[in-house]
Order: structure tokens, then sequence, then C-alpha cells
């Protein structure tokens, strides 16, 4: 009876799939339940059943009376009907309860296997799909709609017992008159004039009413997350007026949606009210007229089953919207289910050999959208223990080399060598446990320090974290967290600086230790004194073993044996440092616009014109 | 700033009924209705007995009519009566909510950062949001429909008692053991239930987390783990859903009602037939009241144990809520008038230690007795590792915190005599993270004066070297920040903060500046900008840039939470090693060391 139960329906988007096709994945999910369905089944329908013919007993018992005799033992004339009437109702009440009970193993373990399943493909997914989704919807796939297929699921065990209630209790009416039956339905126009105004002004109400809840939310949300700079600014008053036009808003349409109910059920209410009315009139005719077509047991078995017919009428029409939105997400689901991924291991694929070393990339042109190259014919050769670092111009698609390493994503050309075993043929698993990735943007999960230094090693002691963190010096910076290791990580670190979050992902890397080592711009946010704690702890754990660093610094590149040089996604030099320089080509431009002032030089209005090389002697 | 006279509340109900509280007569009068609209549902089912009774005797003739037209009226009254009382729920209810919602928020944002480094965000707004609608629902409909079932209850029993004092009596008993059940089950239900919803919310987190993430699971090849993960996390879930269907499954206090209508239908029966049981007389009509009645109740019945669940659970909610309101805050206001201030003066550590406010109360000291002057208008630089101390420096400036020990003078005054609002008016921050607010470019500039003149805001973007970006924008500064395919690069967000800044025109300025990989021309501008923002004022820079420390007046380093040394880059360079570490990092620097005389360059 309120705006909170199930994701809002997406109007927008049409379903894809026919009907049928998404109740029988529906129906998929509930294999191996099948038994307890079908008892569930069973005991509803029996449930209702009872229910729709108990009142039988309660109007033959009101004639027993009236027509007897007088005199007679009238204990021993009704105490067999209410001995029976109390033995159906208390077996309604066990079917209808047992039913209940059955189920709920089958509503568990259908929405634990949808679960299951979409979780599953979505961390399988390829990593395009990720990138494009934000993760709020992706999540959605998982919780909201699976919940709301469970609802729909539930809907529709009771919309069916509903109906056959509402089949049997009809057929009693006709049985005992068919013109109270008739009479009956005159409430089937009501039903579905309301059903009518639930489905357009109800909908369109609750929708308003969620979407102004929306913005109440996204706006404490936002001022929460920004509150330093609210509190920085004096700026309190100002959200606080904020939040109130928002909240007014909220509270309006929120106002107008209890109204809509406020309105819906009780017409609903009224209107057996008016039915009980009629069929009173018309049964009293055909009770009390000139010929007595019916008893009174059987006017008043009318009243009471006319009230038990409009109510499965009114359940089964408003929760069609429910089942609509439960379809709707089937169908999402069935999106993330049926994408075929661009990317898989092959069935033959085989574990990274141990001696493979080193990286060959062989002619790879690489685009994420067809048309666009972002690598274009690129072939190197790293050889292991080598130390490379690549350097190039903002999109010139060396994050893109780190992506295609990890097997991110696969090139449309060319081949990428590990050793001399193509990634494409080598299990992802042994792929990411030789090669070790330490993405620009540190990425942190919930939980404690230590838990996330330890993901990339999972089966590593706390004492052996510490002896390394102890070696290299980078764990340094615990000392003065709250907790020291066991600090918790808040939201993706906010309770930590970026340099800290930065520092927590490059011990995680350390502690995996991979053969194959890739930092992109791994140290942009450390200053250059924990820079250097970085390039001791690297020395010192992975002198000999194949690097490659996407470099921001001057002080990365100048440490590494040899340098690439992108531009526009080819591979235009190759060379140490000093060579490059002597060169005079794109490294050198490039190092006059990006690297060098990160010393002391002063720089001059000149600077605002580079892209040409400057000249040297300044 | 609100937090003067903020009500701290005691119990969880007086919380969740401050609504109807504050509307006394507004509640009375939506409480007489529901009795009205609850007399007007029971009312037609004794019409009906009558009607049998009049038809018995009269037949089918006016007296019928006028019963039937009298049914028909009943439920024209109801709708009015219940639609009314609908309304003034509605109004005193949802109206409650709305000022719920605004105190709890209001009263989180007075908090000190103290509160909100140590809490997720994200329960915040799902406790601001959800639980407050939780509590909503439990009182519209949820107490309503308690209210309004036990009122029908009672009516019932009046009538009943009327008709037949035995059937009265059996109902009114059947009450106690009625509503003691039904609460019964409600507790066995509720936690449950509950541990469903967390667990569901322990589920998205998890999940959201690992999406977000993707690429580092992959990176690490993860996926079978976080698969493995995911599975327990699922499973658990699943467990509550079973066990709540399985709990709620048998609603036991049914049986009461059950019972109390087969003893009604055998003794009205019996009285009926002609059995005196008592000395009231039934009739047909008296029978069919009776089971009509009795009926209505038992179907009513389904909607008893779902509005104790939600009233009980409420509670708990409330009590959530509660503890956020009445959070106890470190950070205390001094009372009295502003002071007299003299912001341009020294800024003086006066051996100060700090450590976050925590829980357990035993967590780590980040800054260990600092002790140091900065004259007033100097350009100070402080640098030092990662959780070295530096950025709780400046949130001691700004007094987001007060120190555990020791004190700051600002021009010889005490920050802690000074207003939290009047410190931040005059000390003005550049964030590390640049956060900027989903409004326009122009209105996140103007953020700190939101009355500002376009001209003001112009002058402010000129200077922190923002104005030729945005202005190349197709909306300029009306551009919405934070929309969907548009993004701010980290140096064009940068100096939208220092803009920002500037327009706050503060005396004291704090820069946590650490962007770095930027190319020479954008390195220009920052430098243009940076300059322009310390002109004429104290500034503290947390930095990386080595210029900015040739530049600055003042050099401190702070490592592990201690003050390692304080100067000039001249005299730094001689004697501190740690500066000159700094220096030894870069082949261009290392001249500059060679520069220095006396000194033995390390290269490492």
């Amino acid at each position: 009876m309120s705006n909170s139960r199930g994701p809002p329906s997406r109007t927008s988007k049409k379903r894809s799939r026919p009907v049928s096709v998404l109740l029988r994945r529906m129906g998929g999910y509930f294999r191996g339940f099948r038994k307890i369905v079908i008892i569930g089944a069973f005991l509803a329908i029996a449930s209702s059943i009872i229910d729709a013919i108990s009142p039988l007993l309660l109007s033959s018992g009101i004639d027993t009376i009236v027509e007897l005799i007088a005199g007679s033992d009238v204990l021993s004339a009704i105490l067999p009907l209410v001995l029976l009437y109390f033995g159906l109702r208390l077996a309604s009440w066990i079917a209808g309860s047992f039913y209940t009970w059955v189920i709920a193993r089958a509503q568990a373990g259908f929405v634990q296997s949808v679960q299951k399943d979409v979780h599953a493909h979505l961390i399988d997914a390829d990593l395009s799909y990720h990138k494009l989704e934000q993760s709020g919807n992706v999540t959605s796939r998982v919780t909201s709609d699976t919940d709301a297929l469970s609802i729909g699921i539930q809907v529709l065990m009771d919309i069916s017992s509903q109906l056959v209630l509402l089949v049997v209790t009809f057929l009693v009416l006709w049985f005992t008159s068919p013109i109270v039956a008739l009479t009956a339905l005159i409430t089937v126009p009501v039903v579905i004039v309301m059903t009518v105004l639930y489905g357009t002004i109800g909908q369109r109400t609750m929708l308003a009413t969620q979407r102004a809840y929306g913005q109440v939310s996204g706006q404490i949300a936002e001022n929460l997350s920004g509150i330093q700079i609210a509190k920085a600014f004096n700026r309190e008053k100002e959200t606080s007026t904020q939040l109130l036009q928002l909240n007014q808003e909220a509270y309006k349409h929120n106002f107008r949606l209890t109204m809509f109910f406020t309105f819906l059920f009780p017409t609903f209410q009224a209107t057996a009210v008016f039915i009980t009315a009629a069929v009173l009139f018309v049964g009293a005719g055909l009770a009390f007229g000139t010929v007595a077509v019916i008893s009174i047991g059987e006017l008043f078995l009318g009243v009471i089953l006319v009230q038990r017919f409009m109510f499965p009428l009114i359940l089964v029409s408003l929760n069609g919207t429910q089942v609509q939105a439960s379809l709707g997400a089937m169908d999402r689901i069935s999106d993330v289910l049926e994408a075929k991924r661009a990317l898989t291991e092959s069935p033959n694929a085989v574990v990274l050999e141990k001696e493979s070393d080193g990286i060959v990339f062989d002619n790879v042109t690489f685009s994420y959208l067809s048309g666009s190259e972002v690598l274009q014919d690129v072939s190197f050769k790293i050889n292991p223990g080598e130390t490379v670092a690549i350097v190039g111009k903002t999109g010139a698609g060396k994050s893109t080399i780190a992506s295609l390493i990890n097997r991110f994503y696969d090139p449309q050309e060319g081949r990428i060598l590990i050793g001399d075993q193509d990634i494409r043929d080598i299990t992802l698993k042994s792929l990411h446990d030789a090669v070790s990735l330490v993405a620009q943007e540190p990425y942190l999960f919930d939980g404690t320090v230590l838990e996330n230094m330890k993901y990339g090693a999972p089966e590593i002691t706390d004492e052996e974290v510490k002896e390394i963190c102890t070696l290299t010096l980078a764990c340094e910076f615990l000392d003065t967290l709250p907790n020291g290791y066991d600090s918790l990580v808040l939201e993706g670190g906010k309770n930590l600086s970026s340099g800290q979050r930065q520092m927590i992902t490059i011990v995680r890397t350390l502690l995996a230790n991979p053969r194959i080592l890739i930092l992109d711009e791994a140290t942009s946010r450390l200053d250059a004194y924990s820079e250097s704690l970085v390039q001791y702890a690297q020395e010192k754990l992975f002198a000999t073993r194949t690097t490659v660093v996407i470099a921001h610094r001057l002080s990365t590149i100048a440490n590494a044996d040899r340098i690439f040089v992108f531009d526009q996604g080819r591979l235009v030099e190759t060379g140490s440092h000093d060579e490059l320089l002597k060169i005079n080509g794109i490294y050198k431009s490039l190092y006059e616009t990006y690297y060098a002032h990160q010393g002391i030089q002063e720089l001059s209005v000149d600077t605002l014109e580079t892209e040409a090389p400057i000249d040297a002697s300044r | 700033m609100l937090a003067e006279g903020r009500k701290r509340y005691t119990s969880a109900m007086s919380y969740i009924l401050g609504g109807m509280r504050k509307h006394p007569f507004l509640t009375v009068a939506a409480l007489l209705l529901t009795l009205v609209a609850s007399l007007m549902t029971a009312l037609p089912f004794v019409l009906i007995g009558q009607a049998i009774d009049v038809l018995s005797i009269e037949g089918f003739g006016t007296g019928f009519y006028v019963i039937v037209f009298a049914i028909v009226l009943l439920g024209l009254a109801y709708l009015g009566s219940n639609f009314t009382a609908g309304w003034l729920w509605a109004a005193v209810v949802t109206g409650w909510e709305r000022d719920a919602r605004q105190e709890l928020f209001e009263s989180l944002q007075e908090h000190s950062m103290a509160f909100h480094d140590q809490i997720d965000s994200k329960k915040l707004l799902s406790i601001s949001m959800q639980d407050l609608n939780w509590i909503r629902m439990s009182l519209n409909p949820g107490l309503r429909m308690f209210i309004a079932g036990l009122l029908s209850y009672g009516i019932t029993i009046i009538i009943l008692w009327n008709i037949d004092i035995i059937i009265g009596l059996i109902m009114a008993v059947g009450l106690i053991p009625y509503l003691y059940f039904s609460y019964r089950y409600a507790n066995v239900v509720e936690p449950v239930r509950r541990q469903r919803a967390e667990r569901m919310e322990k589920l998205t987190a998890s999940s959201q987390e690992v999406f977000r993430g993707i690429e580092v699971v992959r990176a690490f090849g993860s996926e079978k783990r976080e698969k493995d993960k995911f599975d327990i996390v699922s499973g658990n879930y699943a467990k509550s859903v079973e066990q709540e269907g399985r709990l709620s499954a048998f609603f036991y206090p049914q049986l009461i009602i059950l019972v109390i209508t087969t003893i009604a239908f055998l003794v009205g029966g019996l009285q009926l037939g002609g059995l005196q049981l008592s000395q009231s007389v039934i009739t047909t009509g008296g029978l069919v009241q009776i089971l009509t009645l009795l009926l209505a109740i038992d179907a009513q019945n389904f909607m008893l144990p779902r509005t104790l669940l939600m009233i009980r659970g409420s509670l708990v909610n409330a009590n959530r809520i509660i503890d956020l309101l009445n959070w106890q805050d470190p950070l205390t206001e001094p009372d009295g008038k502003p002071l007299e201030v003299d912001w341009s003066g020294d800024i003086v550590f006066h051996n100060v230690s700090f450590r976050y406010p925590s829980e357990n109360g035993n967590s780590r000291y980040v800054l260990k007795n600092i002790d140091f002057r900065i004259p007033g208008g100097s350009k100070v630089a402080l640098i030092g590792s990662p959780g070295g101390g530096k950025s709780s420096i400046l949130k001691l400036l700004l007094r987001f915190y007060d120190p555990t020990e020791g004190f700051i003078t600002v021009g010889g005054t005490d920050l802690r005599q000074i207003r939290s609002d009047q410190v931040r008016k005059a000390v003005g921050l550049v964030e590390q993270d640049v956060f900027l607010f989903k409004m326009s470019i122009r209105d996140n500039i103007a953020y700190g004066n939101p009355n500002a003149s376009q001209e003001a805001i112009t002058q402010a973007a000129i200077k922190a070297q923002a104005h030729e970006f945005i202005q190349e924008m197709t909306q300029g500064y009306d551009t919405q920040v934070g929309e969907r395919g548009f993004t701010l690069s980290g140096g064009q967000r940068q100096r939208l903060a220092i803009a920002r800044a500037l327009m706050h025109n503060p005396h004291i300025l704090l820069l946590d500046d650490s962007t770095s990989a930027i190319d020479a021309r954008t390195e220009y501008l920052m430098r243009n900008a940076l300059a322009e923002a310390m002109n004429n004022r104290t500034s503290i820079t947390v930095t990386q840039r080595l210029r900015t420390l040739l530049e600055s007046d003042i050099v401190i380093i702070v490592d592990k939470g201690m003050l390692i040394a304080i100067g000039s880059h001249d005299e730094l360079i001689r004697t501190s090693s740690h500066y000159r570490k700094i220096f030894e990092r870069l082949p261009e620097t290392r001249k500059l060391l060679e520069e220095v005389p006396g000194q033995e360059v390390v290269v490492a």
C-alpha cells in the first residue's frame, strides 16, 4: 500500500522478449523445487476451495434452525454443522499456513539461484560492459531486479490461488441462486474502473513520488559526501534550505499518493457495502417474494459471498502491475544472461609456463570503438627482467597497453605473447597470477587495510605482510592510521588520503608477488619522498622482474632500462633517456613539455605556446 | 547554524509520536473520525440482520426498503468519514516525515567532522531515507489500521454484548489472548524480517563494491573468490527469506478468532433454536448479525500482524535515528559574541598533539607535540609523507577538530575561543580531492557567497586561470558539473576550487595541492593561479611542486606526526637531510644540491 515497494517501473524501455520466454526462464529457476511448488499449489488451492465453501455450513446452520420443528433437539441438529465448520476452517488455516511455510523454501532458493547466476555473469562480463554501465545500475540487476522477480513470483502464486477462490465462490453463488450471482457481477465494472485509475493516475503519482524522493535522497547523498566543503565554506544554512524545498516537494507528492490510496481502498470497501445492499435487496425479493426461491440461510450466504467475491477480484487486477514489473525485471536479467562475451577463455587454454617471461607485442592493432584505433600496428619486445617506461601524451594509448597485457580486451589484429605463449591461449587465472597491474585510480574495498593489502594474495599470513612491509618501509604511513593495519577503509577510502590509498594498492601488488609488474602512473599521488620509498621497495623486491612503467614523472623514466615513446597509437621511438634526447625527436619535445618542469626551473609565458619542441638552449 | 536548542529525544516512542504531539487537535479529530469510520463498517451488518427480521415480520415492503437505503447511506458515510480521517492522518504523519527528515539532516550536518570521518555516509543516507520511511508507514497506514482494527473489535464486542451477553463476553475475553499472541508473533517475526533487510543491504553493498572495482578483481584473477564470497552473502540472504516465510506462516492468533466464531455460531444457533442459555432472545436476524460481524473481524484479522510488525519494527528504526540525533559532539562552540580576531597575525601551534576521536578511544596520535610559529602573511609549504600529518594540520586550522593536547592560536587568540563558522569565514580551503557539486560552474565558484555578482565570479575565475577554459565550454558558466559525458580534468577541477576559494577571500588560505602529471602549459597556469591565490594573505600549501618550495618563505616538514624541520629553503637545504633527499631524485635538482657548499651529494 505504499510507494516503497518494488523498483520504479521503467516505462521508457519496452520489453524485448515475449512473455512466454520470460515465464519459461522463471520456471527454469524453480527446477529442483518442483515438488515443493506442486505441494504448495495443492495446499493453496485446497485452502482457497475450503474458504469458498465453508460459509455454506453457516447458511445451512441458519436454515436448519429456522426450519426446526419446535421441541426437537436443537443441539444435535446443529452441533455436527458447527463442528464441521470448525474443522473446515481449521483445515483451511493449516493448508494456507503450510503453503506459506513450504513455498518459503522455493522462494528463497529461487532468489538465490537467480542472484548467483546474474552475479556470476556480471563478474565475468566484458570490461567494456562495466565501463558503459554505472555500477549502481549493474548492482540493481542483482538486487532490486531479483527482488522484483521474487515478489512477482509470489504475486503470481497468490493470483492463482485467488483465481481459484474467485471461481469457486462464483460457482457456489451460482448454485445458490443464479440471479444473486449475476448481481454480484456488478462489482466487475467498478473494479475495472478502479484498476484503470490505479494503472494511470496511481502509477503516475507513484512514479512522481519516487522521483521526488529520489531527488531528496540524491541531495542528501551529495551533501553528505561534500560535507567537508559545506563546512569549510559555512554553507550549512543554504544546504538546509535547498533540502527543505526538495523535501517539501516530496511531501506534496507523497501526500497526493497517500490520498490516492485513501480514496482507492475505501472506495472498494464502500462498493462492497453497496453491493451487499444490492444483493440483500435482490435476495430478499427471491426469499420473501410471492414464491420463496431461496432460503434465509441462502440470502445470508449471498451477502457473505458477494464480499468474498470482490476482494480476490481486486487483488488479481491490481497485482497485474506487479507482474508487469517483474516481467520487466526478468527481461533485464535476461539481457545480462544472454549477453555474448567478446572475450572468453579458450576451451583448450593452458596454464602459463613458469619459465614464460618477457612481453612481446606482435603487430597489435586495437580500438575500443571500431574506426578509431587506439593502437596501430604496435610491435615491441620487453626482455625478461627488463624495466621499460612508456611515455606519450594523454591519449597516446599508454593505459591501453596495460589493459591489453592483462587481457582486459583482445586486440583486433596481431598477438601478444608472454614468453612464447600467446595470452589468448592461456588460462586467465594463470595470466593474472603472473601479471599484476597497479592502476591509475587507487581502488580499495571495504574492510581493513590489512585485508586490502592481502587481496591479491589471500593465503599470505599477517606476519608475512608485516615482514615485507618492514623490509621495504612501504608501510610506514600505517603508523599514523588510527588502528594501524586494522584501520577500516570507509567508502573506498574517504578516511585516507589519496597518497595512502595509492600506497595500499602498491603494497597489495607487491604482496601478490607477480612475475610481471605493470605500473600505470601508480605513484601519481605520492610525494617525492614516498615515491622514493616505493622505488626502494620495488628495487628490493622486483629488481630482476619484468616491469612496465607508464610514467608521469621524470624520476621514473630516469630509472628505466629503456623508454618506449608512443604517439597517436604508434610506437615511435625507443632507447634510453640519453639516447632519446640525442635523437632530438618526439621524446625530446615530450620531455620539455611534460617532464622538465617537474624540477625547479621557472616557467615563462612561452610555455603557453608549447606543443612544438622548445629550443633546447633555453 | 542551528545547533542551539536542538532537543534531545529520550525514547523511541516519543520520537515516533512527535508529529502527533505537535498537532494534538488534528490527531484527536483523526482518531474520532477513525472511530466513526469503524462504526460505519460495522453498522451495515447490524442493519442486514434487522432487515432479515423486518422481512420475516413485515415481508418485502417499506420497512425493508428503508433499511436497504440506510445501508447505502452508511456506505456513503463510511466513504466520507474514512476519506477525511485519511486526510487528517496523512497531513499529520506525512508532514512529520518531512520535518523529521529535515531535522535529521540538519543535525547530521551540524555534527563535526569527528562524526563524518567515522561513519559511512551510505548508512546515514539509508537511515535518513529508508528508516524514516518505515516509521512513517508504521504510523500511516500501520498505526491507523491497528487502531481501526481495535476499534472495530471493540464496537463488535458492544454490539454482540447487546445481542447476547455470552457471545459478547467470549469476545471480550478472547481479545486478551488475541492481542497477547499477536504481539508475541510480531516479536518473533520482526527480528528475522530486520535481519533479512540488513542482509539485503549487505548484499547490495558488497556487489556494488565488486562491480565498481571489477578491474582490480580481474587484475588479481579473483573472480572465483568473489563469486564464492557472494554465494555466502546470497546464501545468508536466502536463509533469511526462508526463515521469515516459515516463521510468519503460522499466524496462530487467528485461531482464537476462529474459536470465537465457532462458539458464537453454536451459542447463537442454540439460542435461536429455543435453548435458553441467557436472558437475551436471539432472532434469525440476530444470528445473521453475529455471524456477519464475526466474519468481518476475521477478514480484518490478516491486517493485524502486519501492522503490529510495522509498529514494532519502527521502534528499532527510531532508536537508530535517535542515536544519530543525540550524538555527543566533542567539538563545542564557545558562548557569547563573535570575538575580534587578528587573522593576519601569527599562526602558532603550541605543542599540539592530536588523534582522531574514535569509538574505542584508543586511536593513535597523528600529530605529536607539534610546535611552530608562522609569521602572518608568510607563504608556507608543508611537505611530508602520506599520513605524516599534513592534512591533519589543515583540518585543525579549519577547526574541523580541536587538538587533543596543546592549542593553536591565530593573532594570539585560541582557536577554541572562536566559533567554528567564524573560523571558516576567515580560513579558506582548496582541498586535495576537489569536490564539486552537481550545479553550474557559476554556482560552484560562488559556493561560499551565493549572492556574488557575475562580475566578481568572472574576476575570481580569471585570477584562478579558469576563465579561459570555462568560456570554451558551450554553456560557459552555466555548464552543469557532474552530468553524463561531461568531465573536468584534474587541473581544471583544481583551478575551479581555487576560484571558489578566491571568492571566499579568506585571511588564511590552505591549499592541499597534490596534482602532478600535468603538462607545462597547465603547470604554468597553475603556478600563476596559486601565486594569485597566495597574494596578500597567509597561505599554507601542501605540495609536491619543487618550485613551490623554492618560492616559499617557510618550508615545514612533518613525518609520522612529528615536526621534522622548519625554515626557509636556503636554510633547510643546508641543514636538513630529509629536505635534501627530495632533491636527490632528479638529475636536474641534484645540481642544486651541488651548489650548496660543504655537502656530499648522495646519489640514489
